[in-house]
């Protein structure tokens, strides 16, 4: 397990690239977006206590 | 008639009707359980925009409310999702038991929803008005609470997976069109499920309007990741391609 997340994260990154504006605006996006399932996760936390 | 409860819930229904049939007919062309499952679900979207916009145009009636609880509130989102686990997950196994499971659960949670007590008064309650459709008409205990349940693992499962794969992709800068496809997945999936939440709130429209834009995304997002970008226009933009 440990050698395969090694050899994953370990990968060279690739010589190509995105245009400039979706190279810099993917991650952004991502991170927003895993942003909205932490939040969304605490909201239906807070339902099935019946907090909300 | 009122655009944002009656006309609005219409047009998603048609949008995601559209989806589905385009999603199926790639599943006949194509194969794979995720079409299938994808279809599903946008048809299930389908009959919760309906209901809803019958709702605004009609008024109550009980049938038309436990068609929209089971399919567009409680299951659209976990049928998505699991298309999505059959695309990602690479054990079989995992992914027919996931499935079983989720077979299994959407039997019993239409059973329940079947067979609750609704009384239509407690929708207008609190700070809901009453012009859009709300869970809050199920009286009977119970009912409720498996929605956030289906509602998580769906949403976890395609918005999660659509996240994940849009990284993939952006990490190898590979397939420009399926990380932008991906991601406009992602948003469009976690619109309907903020909607709720607002919804939730009292926000007025906030459920019927993220509805609308979510299926408008999910069909553009999965436009976009099958259409591939043509080779001239990708390099125009991005010269330093060309070069490597």
């Amino acid at each position: 397990m440990k050698t395969r997340f090694r050899r994953f994260t370990s990968r060279p990154a690739s010589r190509h690239t995105y245009p400039r504006f979706w190279e810099k605006a993917i991650p952004v996006f991502l991170i927003l977006i895993g942003l909205a399932i932490l939040v969304l996760l605490g909201v239906s936390l807070a339902v099935v206590l019946g907090w909300l | 008639m009122n655009f944002v409860t009656t006309v609005l819930p219409f047009l998603s229904s048609a949008v995601s009707l559209v989806f589905a049939l385009l999603v199926w007919r790639r599943f006949m062309r194509k194969r794979g359980a995720h079409h299938l499952l994808w279809g599903m679900g946008m048809l299930f979207y389908a009959i919760g925009g309906f209901c809803e916009g019958y709702y605004g145009a009609l008024g109550w009636n009980p049938l038309i409310f436990r068609l929209w609880y089971l399919f567009g509130a409680m299951l659209v989102a976990a049928w998505l999702g699991q298309g999505t686990a059959y695309l990602l997950i690479r054990r079989r196994g995992l992914a027919h038991a996931l499935m079983a499971l989720l077979l299994v659960g959407s039997i019993y949670g239409a059973v329940r929803v079947f067979t609750a007590d609704l009384d239509p008064a407690l929708m207008s309650g609190g700070l809901h008005t009453g012009s859009e459709l709300s869970g809050r008409a199920i009286v009977t205990p119970g009912v409720r609470t498996l929605t956030p349940f289906f509602n998580l693992y769906g949403t976890v499962l395609l918005v999660g997976g659509a996240a994940y794969s849009a990284w993939l992709f952006w990490r190898k800068r590979v397939l420009l069109h399926r990380t932008i496809g991906n991601v406009l997945i992602a948003v469009g999936a976690l619109l309907p499920a903020f909607g709720g939440t607002f919804s939730r709130l009292g926000i007025p429209g906030a459920l019927y309007i993220s509805e609308f834009l979510g299926a408008v995304l999910l069909f553009a997002g999965f436009l976009r990741a099958t259409t591939p970008i043509p080779q001239a226009a990708e390099s125009a933009s991005a010269p330093q391609t060309a070069a490597s």
